[in-house]
């Protein structure tokens, strides 16, 4: 009931906002993004920029995930003009008729592969699911997924709770392609992950929390997203993570059904998706670019670049995530994983 | 004549300030009757009615037919389960605490009612996180259990049922003990006395006399908890280490993965129902709500 209520809150703050909407001036657009030090660099990289380059004025909200956003476009007067999103609720947006479709004459595609973009939206930045591990947890403490997922290594384990990505990654332990990862054999990843079950503590829900998990030392390895290993490492934790095998995943940006500014919303895209922008964001944190000619502006030093799983040089050591396959099968996957993990 | 005609008018007169007494009484209830309407009754009804209804606004049962999946079957077992653990956990607790408040030293029992509401007023996620930071692999109760040599390796107390059972029982203990205390403080200490000068021996006083007395308060302490239990949504997220899903949390879950709000709609609904069941078999077999008899 707290959680409806949550939703309840959402739905009314956001009817009281399309109030204010109105009174804004034209010439501004209204972004929403997922706050937290992601938001904090996208302002630098994408919106100061953006700003200034459009003469406009943009103004920024924070949002958790598809369910704002069907809020919004169901209450008929939305407030926000752009959205970022994570992959797979980007897909489901779409599908759900919850965005507009994007305008590509205004907003260039060059340097970016095929999968990254759809109809009614493209991937703004990566970000990888990666293998992290405690130094100071023993020799025998797993360093790549083929010993993260045997069950004769011993170790205090965590994997995300959620299907996607974690069904992934047993398939590539379990030696699965990763060309040929998808269609996900279903049966043979919970095959895998059954083995390791027993090992796991916990089934993390955020990022914050994956984090806490390792720093506290409640499990000697885990799967984790890079940025978070990575804040942790920099602050001086005796802490590791390998991006071979990580599974590479995107955030991606929308114009919600009717949103008040749209035209500038197209803008808006088109300015997040230069090469400038894509560059400077990853300067900034470890959600590394889409458009690969943001590795020609020479924004990106070359040991970073080096260690970057969309740059050239590592694109054949990680995996993509596939969104499209999920957005068909998640809803009879999600349940079965739900069952799965609570027996 | 005169006698009998004042009589009258008084009569009438009476009757009818009564009648604008009566009209002035329901006219002050009335905004917090419409507001209970506006934010309870409607919503309620209003979650009933898009609970009938697919992302396509065709009338449809699917989402009371999925409810019959083994995920959902289990989820509203365990969050029942969870509800009758914490409730019995809290009475066990929670009386003794109560009968303590009552009958033990005064400064003792100052100090037990402070330290009841110095938890109850903090923060529900700190309380849940503190409970985190206490019962994890490398924290303060295993630390201490092993130093005490109890057990060799550390036991598995979070990240699980047990963790979750610890978090809920301590932030409930309040909602269980602040009625007891309210129904103890107000049986009066002489029918005790009473019962002794009858010669009844201290645990037969009790047993007869202040136990059924106080059963009200036990009552309302037990229904509050079961029923906040069943909802409880931060606390198993954050302790059940995923292992651990109670109703709010599939809630949630339906929310962000279907198009309509019909498919948690439904999971709120059943919920609602079997909670009102519950109450009543409760109510119906404990025989509770006889106090006024």
């Amino acid at each position: 009931m707290r959680s409806i209520n949550k939703q309840m809150t959402g739905l009314a703050f956001a009817l009281s906002l399309c109030a204010v909407a109105q009174v804004q001036a034209a010439g501004s657009v209204t972004f929403a993004g997922w706050g937290g030090a992601l938001q904090d660099a996208e302002r630098k990289a994408y919106l100061k920029p953006a700003e200034a380059a459009l003469g406009i004025k943009i103004q920024e909200d924070n949002m958790d995930g598809l369910a704002a956003v069907r809020a919004q476009v169901m209450s008929g007067k939305p407030k926000w003009d752009v959205v970022e999103l994570a992959s797979n609720d980007c897909v489901m947006a779409q599908e759900q008729g919850l965005t507009e479709p994007l305008d590509y004459s205004v907003i260039s595609t060059e340097g970016v592969a095929a999968n990254f973009y759809g109809k009614n939206w493209i991937a703004s930045n990566a970000y990888s699911t990666v293998l992290a591990w405690a130094n100071d947890a023993g020799a025998n403490t797993p360093k790549d997924w083929k010993a993260f997922f045997d069950p004769q290594v011993k170790a205090s384990r965590s994997l995300y709770r959620q299907p996607y990505t974690t069904l992934e990654l047993a398939l590539i332990a379990d030696g699965v392609s990763p060309k040929a990862l998808y269609p996900l054999d279903v049966d043979r990843a919970f095959k895998v992950l059954e083995r390791i079950k027993p090992q796991v503590v916990n089934w993390w829900r955020s990022g914050t929390d994956s984090a806490q998990l390792l720093r506290s030392r409640e499990v000697d390895a885990l799967s984790i997203w890079a940025s978070r290993v990575d804040e942790l490492k920099k602050n001086g934790d005796d802490v590791d993570y390998t991006y071979d095998h990580a599974l590479v995943d995107y955030d991606c940006v929308v114009v919600p059904k009717g949103a008040p500014n749209k035209e500038l919303a197209m803008k808006l895209v088109a300015e997040i998706m230069k090469p400038h922008s894509q560059a400077t964001l990853v300067t900034l944190i470890p959600n590394p670019p889409i458009n690969t000619k943001a590795y020609d502006t020479g924004i990106i030093p070359a040991a970073m670049a080096a260690t970057l799983p969309t740059a050239p040089a590592n694109i054949d050591k990680v995996v993509f995530f596939d969104p499209v396959w999920w957005q068909a099968n998640q809803a009879e996957v999600q349940r079965r994983f739900d069952l799965f993990i609570q027996n | 004549m005169s006698g009998a005609g004042s009589g009258a008018l008084n009569a009438r007169e009476l009757h009818s300030a009564q009648q604008r007494e009566r009209w002035y009484l329901m006219g002050s209830g009335l905004p917090a009757l419409l507001l209970v309407l506006l934010t309870f009754v409607l919503p309620i009804g209003w979650l009933f009615w898009l609970s009938l209804f697919d992302a396509n606004g065709q009338l449809t049962i699917a989402n009371y037919t999925r409810l019959l999946e083994p995920i959902y079957v289990l989820t509203f077992v365990q969050t029942f389960k969870i509800s009758i653990i914490v409730t019995i956990t809290c009475v066990l607790i929670g009386y003794p605490y109560a009968y303590f408040m009552i009958k033990g030293p005064r400064w003792l029992a100052n100090l037990a009612m402070g330290l009841l509401l110095v938890s109850l007023w903090t923060s529900l996620l700190v309380r849940t996180y503190a409970w985190l930071i206490i019962l994890q692999r490398r924290g303060i109760a295993n630390d201490l259990l092993m130093s005490l040599g109890i057990t060799d390796a550390p036991l598995a107390l979070v990240h699980n049922l047990t963790g979750t059972v610890i978090g809920m029982v301590h932030i409930m203990l309040p909602f269980m003990i602040l009625p007891l205390f309210a129904a103890m403080k107000s049986i009066d200490p002489i029918y005790n006395q009473a019962a002794a000068a009858f010669g009844a021996s201290p645990s037969r006083a009790f047993r007869d006399v202040f136990l059924p007395l106080s059963l009200p308060g036990l009552a309302a302490g037990a229904t509050l908890v079961f029923v906040i239990t069943l909802g409880f949504y931060v606390t198993p997220a954050l302790l059940g280490g995923g292992k651990v899903q109670m109703i709010s949390m599939r809630i949630e879950s339906d929310v962000s993965m279907y198009a309509n709000w019909g498919a948690a709609s439904s999971l709120g609904v059943v919920l609602l129902v079997a909670t009102l069941f519950m109450l009543f078999i409760v109510k119906k077999s404990a025989g509770l709500g006889r106090r006024g008899e």
